[in-house]
């Protein structure tokens, strides 16, 4: 066998391997190592731990804990967020709920009272029902300040495209604790029971059952911004009343005799005709900055059986732009009166103050006499692009005589809130006010006291 | 020079300028390999929900219990320049733009061509819009105007787009068109993606519903904007924080990205108020046999007064959608603080709207929805961005806002004066945040600067400090252009000078200028905020 690898074999052999390597290496560079994003600073001595980050150390570590702790309080939301997100939830549940045209719905509702608790119920709407924003809609609710209440409801302000103003309401509600804190503004603190109600200002309950219908017809002049609307309304109510069913305060036949409250212990049905008046002259761009709001009525409550009366009302709401449609002062004052024999004036007739549209900072229908009045002053500031300030004071009276009021000590709630709206209308009010205690009102518009009184749930 | 000036430089270098080397003698980086082959990512999902909950309240809250602090720009170079990247293109920072590359930007075959075909609705966005295929086989993103708002979103899209692009953006070919309704076919096959994200038809009633909301000229004709499709397969947004978990190349935290955080500054400019994820799009591209992502900005039509207007907000570029300070200072001034949108007027076009210099402050700009690279810019991110806002020149902006086809040429002229306003304003503000000097060169005898805001005109007279730590050890006028020169060292020794400008009494923060002198003189690095 021939000795192929010989020392000079080997030699011119390696020689050769190297020269081809060279030769490669020279026509085939190794190929340079990435320059990375992070490394382009070109350092050859990093700069250190630094100072800050030193001093941060140990509250750092601190917060770690909190931080910590909200992301986990955090995760399922974040995590709820990213559900709706990809599976577009909120679209396919307004699917579900409303038609293709987004005009109608059944929608649940819910509301909840710091005194009663949750409010449940479902409604169903069309807000378009014959092509020219004709609105109906039927409406159910139970729990909370309503053992049962259902109402069917339409209005159109512009009827079939013309100028006629129709609106109907039917309704039934069933009322478990209503409250009945006296008639009048005594301050007097007797033993309770067997109290006339104008004796004493105590805090009671009582249950209502009513049958209302509404019927209003009218006719509209003008356009949005200088509208005005004149109408005649007939309102036939049966209201049978008893021993509150809810609520931690005293029944009402514990402290009041009810036999000297007018209609209490017998059913009280009245049908009221008035004549409706509404001037609305408010700027219609975006939020309510100037103008002027305006609603009468009048009417009689004719004697059917025992009860007959007058009843009239009156609201003025003004706005004046201080600054740039921004900054807007409101003045409202509203007075409403019954007229007529005390023993034909069903009380739960009389005209009430207290809660969110009608003297803010007391409770709801806490003040009920023959007549009342609240003035407010309400100023309005920006915020943000859908949410506006507003600070106000509200005072009101309510007394048997309007004569009355000059010589009487007005009720004053003052407080604040934010009012959040959409590009185009006002979506609710939240205020907190302080009268004879601190309350919290959640509504859609604190400066109506008439224009959904029956109308609305 | 005076030898009483070179004597103290000397000293300083002496006593405490040099000092351990912080930089490499290495040339600066100007391109990273951020292009390396990887693997296909996934897409990325953009969900606004929990994005605008992300922003305005958990991360929110998450960022302020972190105690975070100030921190340098990850992917600078030496020079405290950004690297071409597959995010950056160094373009007018570093090299002379002409206006008409400016104008042309991105244009890679001009505008749609005829005829239109509807291949498809748009997916995402606050505009309706459609998908159209031309004449030569390109696809575009067609959307329009407000009919409240003729040619505002039209023109501010493409007039953003090319200011983007010569910055240095990656940014689609964006274009301003017209046609006429019945010039629309519809391709057999055109879906859209509804909002319960059903795929259905994309049909005539579609179209006309797109058309119904959309500005119209006097002849009838549609004026639209088209953004052509990028190439490559999307890939969704780019996070507005943290890195890509499946793109290896992403390797700097976006919110640490120089080229990010700087943005802000440049969106202050142009009002680009509605800088969020959805605006943004990772392209998976094929170049050279690789395979990566590139990184885009579009839609740009909401700048200026685009968003203001479409949106209402009056406070656009002012405040936050939901500005926890402002909002909450607004609440307990009880309308007592005017604040300063609030004193904007609307202008007479409106294809304008209320964009305007008036009341305009670049420090005190915020974008609409909190953009995490805008909120840890540091004042050397602003700086290296305002310099390269400053080098948009009149002819420059004329051009490009040519490329925005305002029928009222006064509208384009108040246009080219308001994007000059309030350039000079950038300018003004962020130069004067740090210690301005720049075009540093040393050469075997001279170590040169130029105070930029002197050379500008924002301020008349600069002076330059040497410091020791906190000491001054020399100082010297800089001269009418803003350059000063003073003799260098005469060795090749790792050499650091500590300098800042003095305004009087307002001496600004200090830089550092790592170099070496003698017979191969050469800058290795500059640190714009030294502490």
């Amino acid at each position: 066998m021939p000795k192929l690898l010989t020392p000079a074999v080997a030699s011119a052999a390696l020689a050769l391997f190297c020269a081809a390597r060279s030769a490669t290496a020279e026509t085939k560079p190794a190929k340079p190592a990435p320059v990375l994003a992070d490394q382009a600073r070109n350092y050859e001595k990093p700069p250190g731990t630094e100072p800050e980050d030193v001093a941060l150390a140990v509250p750092r570590v601190i917060l770690a804990v909190p931080r910590y702790t909200l992301k986990l309080v955090f995760y399922p939301i974040r995590e709820g967020i990213e559900f709706l997100d990809r599976h577009a939830v909120v679209e396919e549940v307004e699917d579900v709920l409303y038609n293709d045209e987004r005009t109608a719905a059944i929608l649940p509702t819910f509301s909840i009272d710091s005194y009663f608790g949750p409010t449940f119920g479902v409604k169903a709407f069309h807000r378009d029902l014959g092509g020219h924003d004709e609105y109906g809609s039927a409406e159910a609710r139970f729990g909370g300040l309503y053992k049962l209440a259902t109402q069917l409801h339409f209005r159109a302000d512009h009827f079939g495209g013309s100028r006629l103003w129709l609106e109907s309401v039917a309704r039934f509600e069933s009322e478990p604790g209503l409250l009945f804190q006296g008639i009048g503004h005594s301050d007097a603190s007797p033993a309770a029971g067997g109290l006339a109600p104008r004796d004493a200002s105590i805090a009671t309950r009582y249950s209502e059952q009513r049958w209302l219908n509404l019927a209003r017809a009218g006719y509209s002049f003008g356009r949005p911004g200088s509208l005005l609307q004149l109408g005649a309304t007939a309102i036939y109510n049966v209201r049978d009343f008893g021993a509150k069913q809810r609520g931690s305060e005293p029944s009402i036949e514990q402290v009041y005799d009810t036999s000297q409250l007018v209609g209490f212990d017998e059913r009280v049905p009245t049908l009221e005709t008035d004549l409706n008046i509404i001037a609305d002259f408010r700027d219609v761009k975006g939020a309510t900055s100037s103008g002027a709001y305006i609603e009468l009525f009048g009417g009689r409550v004719p004697h059917l059986g025992q009860y007959g009366f007058w009843h009239h009302g009156a609201e003025v709401t003004g706005y004046i732009d201080l600054y740039k449609q921004t900054r807007v002062l409101v003045l409202r004052a509203f007075v409403e009166g019954v007229e007529g024999k005390d023993a034909e004036i069903p009380f739960a007739e009389l005209p009430r103050l207290g809660g969110p549209t009608r003297l803010r900072g007391y409770r709801l229908d806490q003040f009920r006499d023959e007549k009342a009045a609240v003035g407010t002053v309400e100023y309005h500031y920006p915020i943000h692009q859908y949410v506006a300030g507003s600070l106000y004071v509200d005072a009101g009276r309510v007394e048997k005589s309007y004569a009355d009021f000059f010589d009487s000590r007005w009720k004053v709630g003052g407080g604040g809130g934010f009012i959040v709206r959409s590009r185009d209308s006002q979506l609710f009010t939240l205020d907190t006010a302080y009268g004879d205690g601190v309350r919290f009102y959640l509504t859609t518009d604190p400066l109506r006291a008439f224009s959904k009184k029956d109308t609305e749930l | 020079m005076t030898s009483k000036l070179r004597a103290l430089v000397v000293a300083c270098c002496a006593f405490g300028c040099a000092s351990g080397p912080r930089f490499r003698d290495a040339p600066p980086i100007w391109h990273v390999d951020d292009d390396q082959n990887i693997p296909e990512p996934h897409e990325r999902e953009y969900d606004p929900k929990e994005y605008f909950a992300n922003i305005f309240v958990i991360k929110r809250i998450d960022r302020g219990l972190q105690l975070r602090d100030r921190e340098l720009a990850h992917n600078i170079n030496s020079l405290e320049e950004v690297p071409d990247s597959t995010w950056f293109q160094n373009r007018l920072g570093v090299r002379t733009v002409s206006p008409q590359e400016a104008a042309k930007a991105a244009n890679t075959g001009g505008p749609p061509r005829r005829p239109f075909s509807i291949i498809g609705g748009k997916v995402g966005g606050g505009n309706p819009g459609f998908l159209l295929k031309d004449g030569t086989g390109r696809k575009f993103l067609v959307k329009f105007d407000t009919e409240h708002n003729p040619e505002l979103q039209t023109s501010v899209g493409v007039i953003v787009n090319r200011i983007f692009w010569t910055a240095g953006y990656n940014v689609p070919s964006d274009h301003v068109f017209s046609f006429r309704k019945e010039e629309l076919r519809i391709a057999p096959g055109a879906t859209y993606t509804n909002e319960r994200l059903d795929k259905v038809p994309f049909d005539q009633k579609e179209v006309d519903s797109v058309l119904f909301t959309a500005a119209r000229s006097k002849d009838g004709s549609y004026r639209a904007f088209a953004s052509q499709l990028l190439e490559g397969k999307p890939k969704g947004g780019f996070s507005p924080d943290g890195k890509r978990g499946d793109d290896p190349n992403d390797r700097v935290r976006h919110e640490h990205r120089r080229e990010l955080r700087g943005l802000r500054v440049i969106s202050a400019w142009i009002n680009h108020s509605d800088m969020k994820e959805d605006n943004t799009l990772d392209m998976y591209v094929e170049q050279n046999g690789r395979q990566f992502l590139r990184h885009y900005f579009l839609d740009f039509g909401e700048a200026m007064d685009g968003h203001g207007a479409e949106k209402g907000r009056r406070e656009d570029g002012y405040e936050n959608f939901i500005d926890w300070e402002m909002q909450f200072r607004a609440t307990f001034a009880f309308g007592l603080w005017t604040r300063p949108w609030e004193k904007l007027k609307a202008t007479r076009w409106p294809s304008i709207g209320s964009f305007t210099s008036q009341h305009f402050d670049p420090l005190e700009w915020r974008e609409a929805y909190p953009y995490w690279p805008f909120v840890e810019m540091e004042d050397a991110d602003a700086y290296w961005a305002a310099k390269i806002v400053m080098r948009f020149d009149r002819p420059m902006l004329e051009a490009i806002v040519a490329e925005g086809k305002l029928s009222d040429p006064a509208a384009a002229r108040y246009l080219v004066d308001t994007l000059v306003a309030r350039r000079d304003a950038v300018g003004r503000a962020y130069f004067e945040r740090v210690s301005p000097l720049d075009e540093f060169a040393v050469t075997t005898d001279q170590f040169c600067t130029t105070d930029v805001s002197v050379r500008y005109g924002f301020v008349s007279s600069s002076v330059v400090e040497w410091l020791r730590g906190s000491t001054v050890t020399a100082s010297r006028a800089v001269n009418a252009d803003g350059r000063i020169c003073v003799p260098a060292p005469q060795n090749d020794d790792y050499t650091i000078y500590r300098l800042r400008v003095r305004r009087g009494l307002d001496a600004h923060p200090p830089l550092e200028i790592h170099f070496k002198a003698g017979k191969d003189p050469r800058i290795l690095g500059i640190v714009r905020s030294a502490r």
